[in-house]
Parts: C-alpha cells; sequence; structure tokens
C-alpha cells in the first residue's frame, strides 16, 4: 500500500506594501522540517531546475529543507513552487516547479530562483540534479548520484557509491570514501583525498586533477585535456590513465611492488624503462607477487610516472 | 613474629586507580574517528599507532605469541570496517578494547581449548606453601601461567592487572556488571595462584 | 572475621577498594593470620608481576597485515551482491528486526516551521551560498517564461551530449584503421546496441543517462581499442 502525501509549500504571508523597484526582488524563505513515521529515510531526490541545491548530512531522523526564493514580484513568486513527497518506503522527494497554470505574465528563468539546503540523516542516499545551479553535498555515507548540466558539482566528506555526471560544470570531490564514478563532458574534474574500492573519471573536454588518491582499482579518461595525478598505490591495485590527445603524469607513492606500462608519443617511466616487443614502455619497482598493475597510455600527448617510495 | 615484624610484611593496599602503561589517548576521539571513515590514510594510519601496542599486547597475552599477529590484523580491520556503524556510546579506547578481547576469546574457541585446565569454581582455600624468594625469572613464570588459565580469567587479568583499566572500563569491554568483574578478578587471581605455586615477595 | 572471609575480601583489600572500617578488619585478620598473609603477599606479588610484564611490542609487519585484510574485506564487498550491499546500508546491524513492510504504516509528516516573505535586499540569516547568475543557455524569446526556457534547457542539454557522442565517432573512425575484423564488428553491434537504448529512453533525464553509456563506450574504444562488451557505464 503505498501512500504518497503531495505537500506543496505555498507560502501566503502577506507581502510587504512597497512600490517595485529595480533590483529590488521579493524574496521568501521558509523552513520545513520532515520526521520519519517508523523507519529512518532510506534515500531523499532533489530535482532543482530553477537554482542551488546544497545537501549536508548530519546526525538526526529528520529531514530539514530551507527553501530561498527571488523573484521580481508577488505574482512571480507565487508561481515559484517546491513540492515535497514523503514515501512509506523511506524515500523522500523534493522537487522545485513554475506554476504554469495560472494567468500571469511570463518571466524569464533568468529572473527567478529557487536555492535549496537540505539537511539530512547521514544514512540516506542521495539522488540530486540541477540545471545551472550549484550542487553542493556533504556528509553524507550513503553515497548518491549527482547530475548537473553546467553548474558546479562539489562533493565533500561522503563515503558509499559516489555517481557524479555534468556537461560543463566543473566537478570536485573532496574526501569521498568508497566508490566513485565521475564524468563531465566539458568541464574539469578535481579530487583531493579519494578512497576505497573503486575511482572512475572521465572527461570529454576538460582536465583531471587528483591528488591524495588511494582507490584501489583508478580508471581516469579524457579525449582532451590533461590528465594529473599523485595518488598511493593500493595492494594488488589497478591504474589505468588513458588520454586520446592529452599529457598524462602519475606519480605514484608505492608501498608494496608495482608493473608500470606506458605509452604515448613520448614516455618517461623513470631510468629503468624498457621497451616491449609491442611498443610499449615497462618498468617494475619492488619484488613480491601479485603487484599493483598501472598502465598509462595517451594516443597523442605524452606519459610520464614518477614513483615515490 | 613479632608485632613490628609483622606489620613490615603487610603487603600494601594500592589505589584503586587505573595505572595505564601507556599514554592517554587523545581527546579529540570524534575528529579522528570522523577523518578515518572517511578513509582518511594519515588518520587511520595514526588510529593504528596510537592503540597498536594495547591491542597487540592483550592479543598477545589471550591467544599466546604465535598467534597473536594475526588475531591482532583481524581487530584492526574489524575497528575500520565497524567505525561506520560506531555510535560512540562508549569511547572509542572501550569499544576497540571490547573488538580486541571479543576476537580473542573467539580466536581461542575456534582453535580449542588446548592449554586451557577445565574451570574449577570451587576454589580451595588452603594455606599456601612456604614463601619463596622474587625471582627474575617471575615474569616468565607468570606468563606461561597465564597461558594455562581459563580464556575468561586471562582475560580479565590482562584487562585489569596487566593494562591497568579500571573495573568500570573492565566491565564495559567484558559486557558484565562490575560486581561480576570483580569477583572474576578475584577468582582469576586465585586460579593464577594454584598454578604458580608460591611467588616470592622480596625482603 | 574468618580465613574464609579474609580471603574472599582479599582482591579488594588490595586494590585498595576496601575503605574504613572494612579494610582495617581485613588489616586486623591478617595481622593475626599467618597462612591469610601469605596468601596476601602471594596475591600482592603476582598483581605487581603482572603490572611490571614487560610491554610487547607490535612487529613492523602488522601494518601492513592490516592493510593486505581490509583490501581483502573490500574486494569482497564488490563481489557481493549490489541488493546485499543496499540491505547492510539499510539495515545498520545495529538495528534489530527493522521491517521494511508497509501494511498501516503511517507517512512521515511534514512540519511548516517558519516562512516568511521580504522585499528588498535579503537580512542575512539562514546562510546560503551566494546564488549563481543563471546562463541563458539558448537566446531567450522576448516574452519567454520560465517553464518554457526551463524545456528548452533541457533539450539543449541532451543535445550536447548527442554531439558529443558524434565528435567521438569521429575520433574512433580515425583510430580504427589499424582494427582487425571482429573487432570493427564487435565496437558496431556494441554501439548499435547504445543507440537503440537511447532510442527507447524517456526524454529528459534517462535518455542523458543512455547517452553518457555511449560516450563513455566511444571513449574506451577511441583512446585503448577497448571493444569489449563489459566496458559499460550507468
Amino acid at each position: 500500500m503505498k501512500l504518497a502525501i503531495a505537500i506543496v509549500c505555498a507560502l501566503g504571508a502577506p507581502a510587504l506594501a512597497q512600490p517595485a523597484a529595480k533590483d529590488s526582488d521579493v524574496v521568501e524563505r521558509a523552513r520545513v522540517e520532515v520526521a520519519p513515521a517508523g523507519h529512518p529515510f532510506t534515500q531523499v531526490a532533489i530535482d532543482n531546475p530553477l537554482g542551488d541545491v546544497r545537501i549536508v548530512g548530519y546526525d538526526g531522523a529528520a529531514i530539514r529543507i530551507e527553501t530561498h526564493k527571488r523573484a521580481p514580484d508577488e505574482d512571480a513568486l507565487d508561481r515559484l513552487r517546491v513540492s515535497l513527497v514523503p514515501n512509506p518506503d523511506g524515500t523522500v522527494r523534493i522537487a522545485t516547479f513554475a506554476d504554469k497554470t495560472r494567468e500571469s505574465k511570463p518571466v524569464p528563468a533568468s529572473a527567478v530562483r529557487i536555492d535549496l539546503v537540505v539537511y539530512a540523516p547521514r544514512g540516506a542516499k542521495v539522488d540530486a540534479s540541477v540545471i545551472a545551479g550549484k550542487l553542493e553535498m556533504e556528509g553524507m555515507d550513503a553515497g548518491g548520484e549527482l547530475d548537473a548540466a553546467s553548474g558546479p558539482i562539489s562533493v565533500k566528506n561522503v563515503s558509499g557509491e559516489v555517481w557524479t555526471h555534468s556537461v560543463s560544470g566543473a566537478t570536485s570531490l573532496v574526501q569521498v570514501f568508497g566508490s566513485v564514478d565521475a564524468a563531465t563532458i566539458s568541464a574539469d574534474v578535481d579530487l583531493d583525498t579519494i578512497g576505497g574500492e573503486r575511482l572512475v573519471a572521465s572527461a570529454n573536454r576538460g582536465r583531471i586533477a587528483g591528488r591524495r588518491v588511494r582507490a584501489r582499482d583508478i580508471e581516469l579518461t579524457t579525449t582532451e585535456g590533461k590528465i594529473l595525478l599523485e595518488a598511493e598505490a593500493a595492494l594488488h591495485g589497478r591504474l589505468v590513465i588513458s588520454s586520446l590527445r592529452g599529457d598524462v603524469e602519475l606519480r605514484l607513492h608505492r608501498h608494496g611492488p608495482i608493473v608500470v606500462r606506458g605509452a604515448g608519443t613520448k614516455v618517461d617511466l623513470g631510468a629503468a624503462a624498457r621497451t616491449l616487443p609491442d611498443g610499449w614502455m615497462m618498468s617494475s619497482f619492488g619484488v613480491g607477487d601479485q603487484p599493483a598493475l598501472v598502465e598509462l597510455r595517451s594516443r597523442y600527448g605524452t606519459v610520464q610516472f614518477v614513483a615515490i617510495d | 613474629m613479632t608485632e613490628t615484624a609483622v606489620a613490615d610484611s603487610l603487603p600494601s593496599p594500592v589505589l584503586a586507580e587505573p595505572r595505564p602503561r601507556v599514554p592517554a589517548v587523545l581527546a579529540d576521539d570524534a575528529q579522528l574517528i570522523a577523518a578515518c571513515r572517511r578513509g582518511e590514510a594519515r588518520a587511520m594510519e595514526m588510529l593504528y599507532h596510537q592503540y597498536k601496542r594495547r591491542v597487540f599486547g592483550m592479543a598477545h597475552r589471550i591467544v599466546g605469541p604465535n598467534d597473536a599477529e594475526e588475531v591482532a590484523q583481524e581487530v584492526f580491520v574489524r575497528v575500520y570496517r565497524g567505525l561506520a556503524a560506531f555510535r560512540g556510546d562508549s569511547a572509542l579506547s572501550t569499544w576497540i578494547y571490547r573488538l580486541t578481547v571479543n576476537a580473542a576469546l573467539s580466536y581461542l574457541a575456534r582453535r580449542g581449548r588446548r592449554q586451557e585446565i577445565p574451570v574449577d569454581d570451587s576454589l580451595s582455600e588452603v594455606a599456601a606453601p612456604p614463601i619463596a624468594e622474587r625471582d627474575p625469572g617471575l615474569a616468565a613464570r607468570i606468563e606461561t601461567a597465564l597461558g594455562q588459565l581459563p580464556a575468561g580469567y586471562r582475560a580479565i587479568l590482562v584487562l585489569h592487572d596487566v593494562e591497568g583499566l579500571s573495573h568500570e572500563e573492565c566491565a564495559e569491554i567484558l559486557e558484565c556488571r562490575v560486581g561480576t568483574c570483580k569477583s572474576q578478578l578475584h577468582k582469576a587471581r586465585a586460579r593464577m595462584r594454584e598454578i604458580l605455586g608460591t611467588i616470592g615477595v622480596s625482603r | 572475621m574468618t580465613c574464609g572471609e579474609a580471603r574472599a575480601k582479599l582482591t579488594a583489600y588490595l586494590d585498595g577498594e576496601l575503605e574504613g572500617e572494612r579494610g582495617s578488619a581485613v588489616r586486623g585478620h591478617l595481622r593475626t593470620c599467618g597462612a591469610c598473609r601469605q596468601a596476601a603477599t602471594d596475591e600482592a606479588a603476582l598483581r605487581d608481576g603482572l603490572r611490571d610484564l614487560p610491554p610487547v611490542d607490535p612487529p613492523s609487519s602488522l601494518w601492513a597485515g592490516v592493510q593486505a585484510r581490509l583490501a581483502q574485506a573490500e574486494m569482497a564487498d564488490a563481489e557481493r551482491p549490489a541488493w546485499r550491499r543496499a540491505l547492510a546500508r539499510l539495515v545498520p546491524s545495529r538495528f534489530v528486526g527493522v521491517q521494511l513492510g508497509f501494511a498501516g504504516v503511517a507517512v512521515a509528516l511534514a512540519v511548516l516551521l517558519l516562512a516568511w516573505r521580504v522585499r528588498g535586499p535579503e537580512p542575512a540569516r539562514i546562510a546560503l551560498p551566494a546564488p549563481t547568475p543563471a546562463p541563458a543557455p539558448a537566446p531567450i524569446a522576448a516574452g519567454s517564461d520560465v517553464t518554457d526556457e526551463l524545456a528548452a534547457a533541457a533539450a539543449s542539454e541532451t543535445k550536447g551530449y548527442a554531439d558529443t557522442a558524434a565528435e567521438l565517432l569521429a575520433d574512433v573512425a580515425h583510430e580504427r584503421a589499424h582494427w582487425s575484423d571482429d573487432h570493427k564488428q564487435a565496437f558496431d553491434a556494441r554501439v548499435a546496441e547504445l543507440n537503440k537504448q537511447i532510442a527507447a529512453a524517456a526524454d529528459g533525464r534517462p535518455r542523458q543517462k543512455a547517452y553518457r553509456a555511449l560516450i563513455r563506450y566511444l571513449q574506451r574504444a577511441a583512446i585503448r581499442d577497448d571493444v569489449a562488451l563489459a566496458g559499460g557505464a550507468p
């Protein structure tokens, strides 16, 4: 039995009587809290095409949403809606939209916005999307999926399975532990302090830069941009970094044995490298069975590898 | 014996305050836990270095030198993987020691109680044989005797006497009442004395 | 106090837990009873001996061993089916008996806490990040409305994905010259499959997701000649 109650927050505080002036938007703020009924919230889904979304994890059971609306006048403001649908299966859907049913003059997208800050229990999985606004997630433990068109994505202090995708929004992940998959079409990906079982990042036209990365299975790919990674090799790990036209540079702190293969227009794997019959260069560091495997390749760019003991 | 001589040779009670054998734990556990949860290598190493002596020491004295490393490894893995669910109901140290004792005891149970003497709850309060001098081999004999204690007694002795933890903390770690802890300690020491024969006291 | 009573209190006495009269009662008995005094002496020596046991230092290989085990455990996690992992996240082992059934379960209640509306520059009460300017993805016709613009934005986002896929296809065309026939066949088949999924997907996010899968596959093919079927992506 699936009960869904749509609670539409239409906020009707009386407007202050002031003549409309240039730069004088009407702003409205609200705070809504949803408490769980029995078992904890499992997922928070947020779709806000009208502005920013910020999700902050905290140690509590309820979901608290702060909405911040802005419009040129009261009529336009009244059209801006936030819908909130808690489901019995523990998921909560939050969505924004501009009401179209009323008779009011058209207002351009650039003149209105709704920004959301959502405080959620850390164990809830996040599913959020924006168009041009900022999308930020921090302090959550169950991962999630973040989607933006041109807005920047920022993930900080999160664990779990994290997926991010963006067309042209710069993507930054800091202190993420678990499994990461970050993709952009034409924006940079920046990674800082990533750990866990898997890190996959891809940019079509953008750079990938990473530091303090320590995942077991790492795969970074760009078509156009440079890849610059400073990482620690996990035991029996796997690092595959490749680009079509960008340069690839890896600085690797190693704790155990590693085997590095490289191919590119110019390859530098260190002094002990040798060339294999298939044209690849290879170098190994340390002794032991089951070494970490590193593969660096750039079709039309250079490859550089530095091992740091 | 004269009155004075008896008074001199009365064993002195020691204050019940715990005397930790390693430096006190860092004040800011919460920060460390949060950082470890995020998988920060430095924090995880810091936690390891902070607790390695006690974890390894407890494991060593409960399961013996041959298996201590394996048990200690298992404990740390459980610590890092269990941190996500750690709610902070107890101190971080208490939680870690509990994991250690549990891992050590279940390791013993799996391995079979080869070294154990069956538990005998009816302690015979016979008069002890004459006093012997305390000797440098005391530590070695105590360690051997520890290995012959039943596992439960071993745990409480290691926690309270060897590691110097308080009754309250021992009770939290062993998940029993403080009173139970105290009586277990009493029995454990009595059993140790039986196994050891006499231990001397230096004059 | 009998010997039995004294012996029973011995541990507490030696650990300094007997205060005042109770302690002195034990002490009094010890003064007069050689056997109990011996037991007390022995237990004190044992206590001190235990306390003075040399600390054992863990071997330097311990940390490497911990890391190796952690790694194994993580790899084992990766092998578990997704529903198991998801369930483990939903139901932490601490919460025994949480039911996920829903017959008659009350739905969460949303409480509107506060709402206020102002005109003019906003008071700095809720610390929200400074709003980013919303770029116009397509030229705005005079009198266009936000709802139309949003629809247009979604369409242009999808088009962006489609254009990228086309570019990458061109890159692959350049690279595939040296592929074997089998390789080319596998690639073509996979691309056809991914295109079918794109066409079948609903407008908006589902279709964009399908495009992303194609884009990732094309990247792999162009850069690494990787045409294996397992090169999937969300």
